[in-house]
């Protein structure tokens, strides 16, 4: 399937519309050069997670088909895996997924670590964590790493080599500064830059294993989240920065939130010191993004029962 | 999209907030109550959820955040 989507005409004005500090920007057409699954399709129930190999391959976690799914670059099913359950291999509330050489990392929500399977899909083992995962990303040459979340102190993350043996740490934030507003997203470049968007607060950042913080910047004018109680406890109520994502050009993409023009669908386009250098608008929102090694970006449609691939075409 | 199948997607966006929650039963929010705080008070409150031990207050804000960027911007929450 090859289809021009339009759009991108109100990215740039909604940027311009929420950012501080707009410096030069491109508007980013998409063109649709893939769909998985669909509305009259059961290929995809609602997914979640999704990750590609060297090969072209990509990996699908469906939450609500409770499996791990592979397809060819076409968008043929190659395979499944898993079940319902909480037994070795099986999902209860899978989430995010990561391909580092010829291993896949599952996070299950549920699950105090990160489900290995091969590329074949067959399960490996589990390396345990600490703490409930929130994110797993590929460690560019080296291994693995994952955001985790604990109740009283601030979110770290925790680099693996591929066998899954401890190698370093970060910490984003020194304390507790509130329930959730240590919730991120984050990627990490082949250069050693490690960037970190933050769901409930207006702060995106790059930071170094070595060095600390780069820089940090905010892309919806820096106010703070509106707040809202639930049984004593005071949660942030608006989101800021969904997802984050690197091209193979260095390139920053910023998925916004509620604080969006755009609900899900606005992405910002960084480059490696934090300037505004362009923006793009989904046609429907999502929840991710990800890049395949040839730039080909994968988002959201249909509510999670498909899965599209967008050719990003700059002028 | 075909009828059946929207409604099929709509029942399905309720259960991953379920499924995001650990819920066994779902509610439709309460008018002037966001989606995701409704089911958040749903999951602290289940006694299932609670008997996960101290650690079950983190899942259930751990799925209030994926209802956040998962559900909400579909309902416009």
């Amino acid at each position: 399937m090859r289809r021009k989507t339009r759009f991108g005409g109100g990215a740039l004005a909604a940027w311009l519309a929420t950012s501080v500090a707009v410096q030069a920007q491109t508007t980013v057409r998409l063109e649709e050069v893939l769909a998985i699954g669909g509305p009259d399709s059961e290929t995809l129930i609602q997914w979640t997670g999704v990750a590609t190999d060297g090969d072209g391959a990509i990996y699908v976690l469906d939450a609500m088909d409770f499996a791990l799914k592979k397809f060819d670059a076409r968008g043929r099913l190659l395979g499944r895996t898993g079940r319902q359950g909480q037994g070795p291999g099986e999902f209860s509330t899978p989430r995010w997924l990561a391909v580092a050489g010829e291993r896949v990392y599952a996070i299950d929500q549920s699950v105090f670590g990160v489900l290995v399977f091969g590329r074949n899909l067959a399960y490996q083992k589990t390396l345990p964590l600490p703490s409930m995962p929130d994110g797993v990303e590929v460690w560019p040459d080296r291994g693995l790493a994952v955001v985790v979340n604990s109740y009283d102190s601030p979110g770290k993350i925790l680099f693996f080599d591929p066998d899954g043996q401890p190698a370093a740490e970060l910490r984003y934030m020194e304390k507790v500064e509130g329930l959730l507003l240590d919730k991120v997203t984050f990627v990490l470049a082949p250069d050693g830059g490690i960037y970190i968007g933050y769901l409930f607060q207006d702060k995106v950042e790059r930071w170094t294993l070595s060095g600390g913080r780069s820089w940090s910047r905010n892309l919806f004018g820096g106010k703070k989240s509106e707040t809202t109680t639930v049984q004593g406890f005071s949660l942030p109520r608006d989101t800021f920065v969904f997802d984050i994502a690197l091209d193979s050009r260095g390139r920053v993409y910023v998925l916004g939130g509620k604080r969006a023009k755009n609900h899900g669908r606005d992405v910002a386009i960084l480059d490696a010191s934090g300037a505004l250098v362009g923006a793009l608008t989904l046609p429907e929102p999502s929840h991710c993004l990800h890049f395949d090694n040839r730039d080909f970006l994968y988002v959201r449609a249909d509510q999670g029962v498909t899965l599209k691939k967008y050719r990003l075409v700059f002028p | 999209m075909s009828s059946s199948k929207a409604v099929l997607v709509a029942v399905l966006t309720a259960l991953v907030v379920v499924s995001a929650l650990g819920l066994g039963t779902f509610v439709l929010a309460e008018e002037g109550a966001g989606i995701c705080e409704k089911a958040l008070l749903m999951c602290l409150a289940d006694p299932f959820i609670r008997a996960m031990g101290p650690a079950f207050p983190i899942y259930c804000f751990e799925g209030y955040a994926f209802c956040k960027i998962y559900v909400a911007p579909l309902l416009g929450a």
